[in-house]
């Protein structure tokens, strides 16, 4: 019995050992870019914060984030999930396809605060309207609605329809709906990313098109379904990626407008002016989507000084919005002389006083971070 | 500090086993201090101030044994229960009986938010034992404070048991020897304890979180949500259990078994001959036999059952539902009896199964759900009131889970226990073979366990870093 107990007991010492010291003698690492976050840091040893408890849950926290072949272990419980057939790791549901799609149940979906945010929309629609500044909200569906054919069989979702129902009858013809378009466009070409959370170049196109459609501009709407794609990656993994780490789910492309990116337009940004809304250091990163503009800020206006077909745009657009925005403004170059986007996480303005300045405004979210964001229109808000 | 904790398996736990096993055995004192040490480490992780609580615990207890130990006083004895009912009292239920209050009488007394100390409920019943049991004469009273301390504070039962009795182990505390078998039995019974808790209980848990967050469930799901719930508790209880009692054996304590395979009961009486078996055996040594027992006739009888039914349910949480809990226990086992058993037993195997399991999932919900009326509504979803047989909650959750389940289920049985012996038996003869094979499986159990655990930190944020 002695050799039996012997070899476990060695083996079962060893991976300890080599778990603990293997830790300890690799470099921390500070930034992970899968996480999109920085990592804990060794934690301070001292009496005060031994004391207050912030040296044990920081070194909780440490060697959770710095323990040997960390990125190794989530792809191999990603692995080992997948292989017994659970289709929802980490929030993401793995679909037919190497699809991979956000995962919103109906715990997940704040209904209530999405109804309140509605409710400030169609008041701030309504002070709009009596300036003559006409407002469109636009929200973009999830992935699962638009995909729902490609989702696992009985896959738990919100009820989708009934939120844009509701976004309908509280916001009339204010509200651009888009999931028609989406449904019929996702035929000829990836409208989604298959690795991250927002939609492509594609997508954002029709959503382009079906705002200018509602903005009474036929002609330019059926110019901006049509424009001309640049490849800018064909390496994208996205968040969604990051979740499982899997690497069965391949890889995306990232397109845009190829008239934007020739385009001659200024951008300020946070006090800094730019000749190009297109980041493209950001193509060399993990978090490509961010080519866009370089993230999300809380202002950035765009100076287009636009002219299509000879006609100068001389419209000013204000866009409220979330990041989907952000690949869907390059193809409304063409339509206005000005466009100002704010981000309703970091704006900490007057909304409606802003919008005072503008002629039409439009707010750009997907359906999901409508749900999560307090959407605040009038009074700068301390959020 | 928890056992499924980085820095439990990684740090703690490797400095603690040198520091012990370079001590040479025969310094047992030596060996006891760094136990005690490692003890209070352990236990004052995140919150150093605990540590007091416990040393105050320790000496009280220490003294009120010698003093018991003297002259056998009964005043000592009774100092000895209030003090420490006292301690358990002030710091897990005020704010419960604050509330109460308030609730009754519309008082609006203000509820002083005091935090739990971790393991304060296993630890008062620990030395509550030791002190009436040297009362009694059962043991003698432990002169050397390094060595009751150690009794008190050992790390492995500290925070969630077993209740180990000072009898049981008095021995050991001041003399035992560790041979491999019992380290590598120790180990064993470690990684199983370990896997339960994060391949098993962690990950059903998840089925029983999100249908339990869901309203309008349909009969099925709701179901399946309790049965969750049902695994999830015993994996994540015994599993601790078996971390406790395999480290004790690495250290050379052997504790008495926790958990029977409950779930294979066929009456509930014998479901909670089973489950918990050290809460149970506390509960009937210290307030069942000497309330009388059985003793005094049949209507004594029942009362003292009621009375440990409500402390039994008073002792897992101060919220009424568990006090609910341990009243629908007590009326059960009141019913079999009164008669039920008898009948249950001339019936076939499989009745008595489902009778005690259907009764289980039912019990859990009360535990699980702590609030009435929520109670109330997950019950009233499992016997139907959505109309619904079945939706795709359930159809989800079953299919994508199926592994999983079928996992919990044979891991609730003797199954794989026999599996292996026999394994381990015909093999006797080859024992590098056996040892090989042995290593691989546990192995590869710990590292699917530390690849959940690991994950467990792992958290993509889906926008811009703030």
């Amino acid at each position: 019995m002695k050799k039996r107990s012997l070899i476990l007991i060695s083996a079962a010492a060893a991976f300890i050992l080599l778990l603990s010291i293997g830790t300890f003698v690799t470099p921390d690492v500070a930034f992970s870019p899968d996480e999109n976050r920085y990592l804990t840091g060794k934690p301070e040893l001292n009496t005060k914060n031994i004391l207050d408890g912030s040296f044990e849950k920081r070194s909780e926290e440490y060697l959770s984030d710095q323990i040997i072949g960390r990125k190794k272990w989530v792809e191999f419980k990603g692995l080992t999930e997948a292989a017994l057939g659970i289709n929802d790791i980490n929030g993401v549901y793995l679909c037919t396809e190497g699809r991979a799609v956000e995962r919103v149940t109906e715990s997940d979906f704040d209904r209530v605060n999405f109804e309140k945010n509605l409710r400030r929309t169609a008041e701030f629609t309504e002070i709009c309207n009596e300036q003559g500044i006409k407002v469109h909200t636009m929200l973009v569906p999830t992935a699962a609605y638009v995909y729902a054919d490609k989702l696992p069989d009985h896959a738990l979702t919100f009820d989708e329809e009934g939120a844009f129902k509701q976004a309908e009858d509280m916001l009339e013809d204010g509200f651009i709906d888009i999931r028609n378009s989406l449904i019929a466009a996702k035929y000829n070409g990836e409208v989604y990313f298959k690795t991250d959370h927002h939609w492509t170049g594609k997508g954002a196109r029709i959503g382009a098109a079906e705002f200018l459609a509602a903005a009474a501009r036929p002609d330019q709407a059926s110019l901006a379904e049509k424009e001309e794609m640049e490849l800018l990656s064909s390496e994208f993994r996205g968040t969604l990626y990051s979740k499982v780490l899997l690497k069965t789910l391949g890889t995306d492309i990232i397109e845009t407008s190829a008239h934007a990116r020739a385009a001659d337009i200024k951008v300020e940004i946070e006090g800094k002016e730019y000749d190009s809304l297109y980041f493209d250091e950001y193509l060399e990163q993990k978090d490509k989507y961010a080519v866009y503009f370089g993230g999300n800020y809380s202002e950035v206006n765009i100076k287009t000084g636009a002219a299509r077909d000879g006609h100068k745009a001389e419209e000013k657009l204000l866009v409220i919005k979330d990041s989907f925005a952000n690949s869907m403004i390059p193809f409304l170059l063409d339509d206005f002389s000005e466009i100002t986007m704010v981000d309703t996480r970091f704006y900490r303005g007057d909304i409606s006083r802003l919008a005072e300045d503008y002629d039409r405004v439009l707010l750009v979210y997907s359906v999901n971070n409508f749900a999560k964001e307090k959407i605040v229109f009038t009074g700068s808000l301390l959020k | 500090m928890v056992f499924s904790s980085s820095v439990f398996l990684i740090v703690f736990l490797p400095i603690t086993l040198l520091a012990y096993f370079i001590v040479p055995a025969r310094f047992i004192k030596a060996r006891n201090s760094v136990l005690l040490a490692a003890s209070l480490v352990f236990y004052g992780w995140g919150e150093p101030k605990y540590i007091l609580i416990m040393i105050f615990s320790i000496v009280f207890n220490y003294v009120c044994g010698l003093a018991a130990g003297k002259n056998r006083s009964k005043a000592v004895l009774i100092l000895c229960v209030v003090g420490n009912l006292a301690l358990l009292g002030y710091f897990k239920y005020t704010d419960f009986v604050l509330e109460t209050v308030n609730r009754l009488a519309e008082a609006g007394l203000a509820l002083p938010g005091i935090a739990l100390p971790i393991g304060i409920s296993f630890y008062t019943f620990q030395t509550m034992s030791y002190v009436i049991d040297v009362y009694r004469g059962k043991v003698e009273a432990q002169r050397d404070i390094i060595t009751f301390g150690t009794y008190v504070t050992l790390f492995p039962q500290l925070i969630a048991g077993p209740i180990v009795r000072y009898s049981d182990v008095a021995v050991m505390l001041v003399g035992r020897k560790t041979n491999l078998e019992q380290i590598a039995e120790g180990v064993r019974r470690f990684i199983i304890g370990f896997g339960k808790k994060v391949l098993l209980a962690n990950q059903i848990y998840v089925v029983w979180m999100e249908l339990s967050a869901m309203e309008n469930l349909s009969v099925s799901a709701a179901w399946l949500g309790a049965v969750a719930f049902t695994f999830q508790i015993y994996f994540d209880f015994s599993g601790y259990s078996d971390m406790a009692i395999g480290l004790g054996k690495i250290f050379g304590f052997d504790y008495l078994e926790n958990f029977n395979y409950p779930y294979i009961s066929r009456s509930i009486t014998e479901f909670w001959r089973r489950w918990h078996m050290s809460l149970s055996s506390w509960f009937k040594e210290y307030v069942y036999i000497p309330l009388g027992g059985n003793r005094k006739g049949l209507s004594r009888q029942l009362i003292n059952i009621s009375i440990v039914w409500i402390l039994t349910g008073l002792w897992h949480g101060a919220s009424w539902n568990f006090v609910m809990w341990g009243v629908y226990y007590g009326i059960i086992l009141i019913i079999e009896k009164l008669g039920l058993l008898k009948v249950l037993k001339k019936c076939p195997a499989v009745v008595g199964h489902i009778y005690s399991l259907i009764l289980i999932v039912i019990g859990w919900v009360i535990f699980a759900v702590d609030d009435m009326g929520k109670v109330a509504a997950y019950l009233g979803m499992m016997l139907g009131s959505s109309q619904v047989f079945t939706d795709d909650a359930f159809i989800y959750f079953f299919e994508s889970r199926i592994w999983l389940l079928i996992a919990c289920v044979i891991g609730s049985t003797p199954l794989p226990k026999i599996v292996c012996s026999i394994i381990a038996e015909k093999l006797e003869d080859r024992e590098v073979l056996l040892g090989t094979i042995e290593t691989v499986l546990f192995m590869g159990i710990f590292a699917f366990s530390m690849a959940f655990l690991v994950s467990g930190s792992y958290n993509p944020f889906l926008y811009f870093r703030f």
